[in-house]
């Protein structure tokens, strides 16, 4: 793992859960499997039982000596205004079920039942994804979706009512901001945008049930995660379970739609948290009708009870997430070779492959069998019906391009999506552009020709590539030197321990997955290389930053006294706070506008080329998990 | 008695042959036999006559003119008839010179190198060097330098052309390999391509936008690009090339054409409406520092102009 994206991480974590989480976190990730069992055994305490809950298990010398860890690392920690140890070690738990809320801990139970807690480390990489992630849902579904992906990304597991009322307040607080609120009465509530976003998303299985985490101790329910508290149904906790933190509490259908219920109690919260300032439409309640409707029993137990009460959050579902994303690289690579009437085909063939797939469907290099019929029904149900017209010739150039198969040519002909072979394809054009990029065309056609026809002598290399004898040899040379080109010796002498130049053949050939390798430690380099500039443009920025704040804030202020002053009808307080508004707007220089202006720019650049990078990294660990599973 | 003894001394002596009679028989034989007289021939078919007689006529009509001699592979001499319209020129040269002429003749357009000569005539290396500047000098004879092996000198016939094994081909000058005559043809068959797809209904629409080999080269021909008459096999080595570049894709052809079984066409990247996919828009990749830029070192991100440039839209 990058070295950056356990700093990410860290970051993160500090921020949003508290510099104490953090510790425990870093802690983890540099002593991976029972962290407080190696303590013990550090400081050569007897062991013991060592089990989340209930908290008396643990030695009271034992949290001393966590205590003295803490201390170390970070002084700034709240461990040591504590006074016992029995506080301290009230917070690492607190520490450890926020950790597995965001279901960065693994849990094991080792054979002396104690529990050893571990990094879940793809759980790290989906963190630091969330951007691109974000940016996918965004294009997929829209703002209010993306609002939702980010309350669950960024809080872990989140309770219905919690997350649909801060996506509801955020996109209300938008509506406000935005000069094109007042202009469209007519636009859809807040509430309902971010309710029926909340529901497409369980329907495509963007976000999923999860049981929720149960801390070791009554916590006051203020932590905003809905259904925190004990649980009541201890029946409901396998004790046997030791892998795996979502398995601590099942949910049976995790992608069960909304029931009236819930949608009921969402929106009736909803409006009870943003109050009378914010209008709210009263639609019906009822699904959309081509929503399948799912009798109460078949879904968690949860439904029995008030929604607010059942041990119930959800949380986005990663795997989908990636699904998701390799979809959309593969339907932006047909529109760019194929048109966008190809890539709306191959679009809909994804998704019927989607809605196929089931939860834990590991990555497959070929899809299902799709009926041609299948695939004119699912154009026609979605909005690409014109791509109907001319489809065979569509599914011909898809074929022809090894985006799918045909399979027969029987009604219509079948067809299957060959993701192993696309993203393959799709590799090798991206190291391809990179060669491009760095040395030139004539580079190009050494590494394909080398591709297409490996080991291969200087000599014969010159003649495919029509490239004279130096120039090939400083190319050759170039990307042996950078790693897209290998070389295998094979001696002509009947001596093969000393091998010299002139008595030894030079076969030159392409190992994509080794290259591919190499060009992703290159990526993460990258990406780390534009964070940290992104971060320190900030650092330096700061003071100008929080001058911006801070006007804006007094701008604020000062809007909200005028409103008041007209809505009284004074009109001197409210000149007199207009005129100390304009003077408040020049506190801002426009040599400073301008840096402000410069610095959001270069953040915006910055941040979408980690994304780019991001992107590129996503399709090379694709195309190394297919490699993998293909030796 | 007297009168037998005179007729068998008639009879048994020695008719004198006419020298001109000689000569006539060798020539017809020569006719005969155009892949040259041997001795075992000689002694076959003129074993009535004696061989030094034989002999010496050979010379007379070698020397005039009518007979020229080689010697094959097993060093065993035969001659022939020499045609009448071609050699003027090798009148004045001696046998050593026309010996050596002879066998390179027989190399063709392959030519020979002197230790090929040597070991075929057996004569000493001096004389073969001596008979091969003589020759040169009467423009008789040229040197030719095979590609890849520019110290290797090759003799051949000054009226043959060299053998493609030795000059590599329509793309290689005297100097080697002419890269730039390829980048010209190269651009040429993309600007060909270019304009039959700009000209193409659609982007997408194959055959329209494609071409056949026989198309490109009889542009090419049009062109002027090219001194010397391009043939398909080098028009596809071009294509190749491109392909292998990515600037032209090859799709089965519909119909088989003479000598080409697929359709070329510009390749959909380099079409104006494809998008970019991927991060080489980011400079750390093209980056000649990036293997030592490191946070905090004298090279980093931190105070990086490409950086700069890049955020400010310039780069």
């Amino acid at each position: 793992m990058a070295v950056s994206a356990v700093d990410q991480i860290t970051s993160f974590l500090r921020v949003h859960l508290g510099p104490e989480t953090a510790a425990v976190f870093l802690y983890i990730s540099k002593n991976s499997k029972s962290p407080l069992q190696m303590i013990m055994q550090q400081f050569r305490l007897p062991s013991e039982k060592v089990s989340f809950f209930p908290a008396e298990n643990l030695a009271h010398s034992s949290s001393l000596r966590l205590l003295k860890y803490f201390e170390k690392s970070s002084p700034s920690l709240a461990f040591e205004t504590m006074s016992t140890n029995n506080q301290v070690l009230q917070m690492v738990q607190q520490c450890l079920t926020l950790l597995l809320t965001h279901d960065l801990l693994i849990l094991s139970r080792r054979k002396d039942s104690a529990i050893e807690y571990s990094i879940n480390w793809a759980q790290v990489r989906v963190l630091n994804r969330a951007p691109a992630f974000l940016c996918l849902t965004r294009t997929q579904l829209g703002h209010a979706a993306e609002l939702v992906i980010e309350e669950l990304l960024y809080s872990g597991r989140l309770g219905l009512l919690a997350c649909l009322a801060t996506v509801a307040k955020r996109l209300a607080e938008e509506d406000e901001a935005s000069s094109s609120a007042a202009a469209a009465p007519a636009a859809v509530d807040p509430g309902l945008r971010a309710l029926n976003a909340f529901a497409s998303l369980l329907e495509l299985r963007f976000i999923q049930r999860r049981g929720s985490v149960v801390p070791p101790l009554p916590v006051a329910d203020n932590s905003g995660c809905g259904s925190g508290g004990r649980l009541e149904d201890d029946d409901e906790f396998e004790d046997d379970d030791v892998i795996g933190s979502s398995k601590i509490y099942r949910v049976e259908k995790p992608f069960a739609p909304l029931s009236r219920a819930e949608r009921e109690a969402a929106l009736r919260h909803i409006r009870e948290s943003l109050g009378p300032a914010v209008k709210l439409s009263n639609e019906s309640l009822e699904p959309p009708a081509k929503r399948p409707r799912v009798a109460a029993e078949t879904t968690s137990v949860a439904d029995a009870r008030r929604p607010e009460e059942a041990a119930q959050e959800f949380s986005a579902n990663a795997q989908q997430l990636r699904f998701r994303w390799r979809d959309s690289i593969l339907t932006r690579a047909a529109a760019s070779v194929l048109g966008a009437q190809a890539s709306r085909v191959l679009a809909a063939m994804l998704d019927i492959v989607d809605e196929r797939v089931r939860l834990g469907h590991a990555q497959s290099a070929e899809s299902e069998v799709l009926a041609h019929a299948d695939i004119v029904a699912q154009l026609a149900a979605s909005a690409a019906g014109d791509a109907r017209s001319g489809l065979d010739q569509h599914l011909s150039s898809l074929a022809e391009d090894g985006f799918i198969e045909r399979q027969s040519g029987a009604a219509g002909g079948q067809f299957r999506i060959l993701f192993r072979r696309a993203i393959f394809s799709l590799t090798r054009q991206s190291v391809a552009a990179v060669i491009r990029q760095r040395l030139g065309d004539k580079a190009v056609r050494v590494f394909n020709a080398l591709s297409e026809e490996p080991n291969l002598t200087q000599a014969e290399l010159e003649s495919h590539v029509l490239i004279g004898g130096r120039d090939c040899k400083e190319l050759l040379y170039r990307l042996l030197v950078d790693g897209f080109v290998h070389c295998a010796e094979l001696s002509r002498a009947a001596d093969f321990m000393n091998p010299r130049p002139n008595t030894a053949y030079y076969l030159f050939h392409v190992n994509l997955e080794q290259t591919t390798r190499k060009l992703l430690l290159n990526m993460h380099a990258y990406q780390d290389r534009l964070l940290t500039r992104r971060l320190a443009e900030v650092a330096t920025n700061r003071r100008l930053l929080d001058k911006r704040q801070r006007v804006k804030e007094l701008l604020k202020n000062l809007d909200a006294q005028i409103s008041a002053a007209d809505s009284a009808g004074n009109s001197d307080a409210s000149a007199e706070l207009s005129e100390q508004r304009a003077q408040a707007a020049q506190l801002l220089t426009p040599p400073e506008r301008e840096q402000l202006e410069t610095l959001k720019r270069s953040r915006t650049a910055l941040r979408a080329g980690e994304l780019l990078l991001e992107e590129n990294i996503f399709l090379y660990e694709l195309f190394l998990e297919f490699a993998s599973q293909h030796n | 008695k007297f009168i037998v003894l005179i007729k068998l001394k008639m009879s048994t002596a020695t008719v004198k042959p006419d020298p001109g009679d000689i000569q006539t028989r060798l020539l017809n034989l020569a006719g005969q036999l155009p892949a040259g007289i041997n001795q075992a021939a000689l002694r076959s078919h003129l074993s009535d006559l004696p061989m030094d007689r034989i002999i010496q006529c050979i010379n007379q009509l070698t020397q005039s003119g009518k007979l020229e001699v080689l010697q094959t592979a097993n060093r065993e001499l035969l001659w022939r008839l020499r045609d009448a319209s071609a050699d003027r020129r090798l009148d004045g040269l001696d046998t050593k010179e026309v010996m050596v002429y002879e066998q390179l003749r027989a190399f063709g357009n392959k030519g020979a190198s002197a230790q090929q000569l040597q070991s075929r005539s057996a004569m000493p290396q001096r004389e073969i060097g001596k008979c091969l500047n003589s020759l040169e000098a009467k423009k008789l004879v040229k040197t030719v330098r095979p590609v890849g092996h520019a110290k290797k000198k090759i003799f051949m016939l000054f009226e043959l052309e060299p053998d493609a094994s030795l000059q590599a081909g329509t793309f290689f000058s005297g100097e080697g390999f002419d890269q730039e005559f390829v980048d010209v043809l190269c651009q040429q068959c993309t600007l060909y391509l270019r304009r039959k797809a700009e000209a193409a209904a659609t982007p997408a629409a194959t055959t329209s936008a494609s071409a056949t080999l026989e198309e490109v080269q009889q542009f090419i021909g049009q062109s002027r690009v090219s001194t010397v008459a391009l043939s398909l096999d080098d028009i596809r080595r071009v294509l190749r090339a491109l392909t292998l570049e990515g600037v032209v894709e090859t799709r089965p052809g519909p119909y088989a054409g003479a000598g080409s079984s697929c359709l070329y066409r510009l390749a959909r990247s380099q079409l104006p409406a494809s998008g970019d996919f991927g991060a080489v828009r980011v400079p750390c990749v093209s980056c000649p520092v990036a293997p030592d830029c490191r946070i905090g070192g004298e090279i980093s991100p931190i105070g990086c102009v490409y950086l700069t440039d890049w955020a400010k839209g310039q780069f």
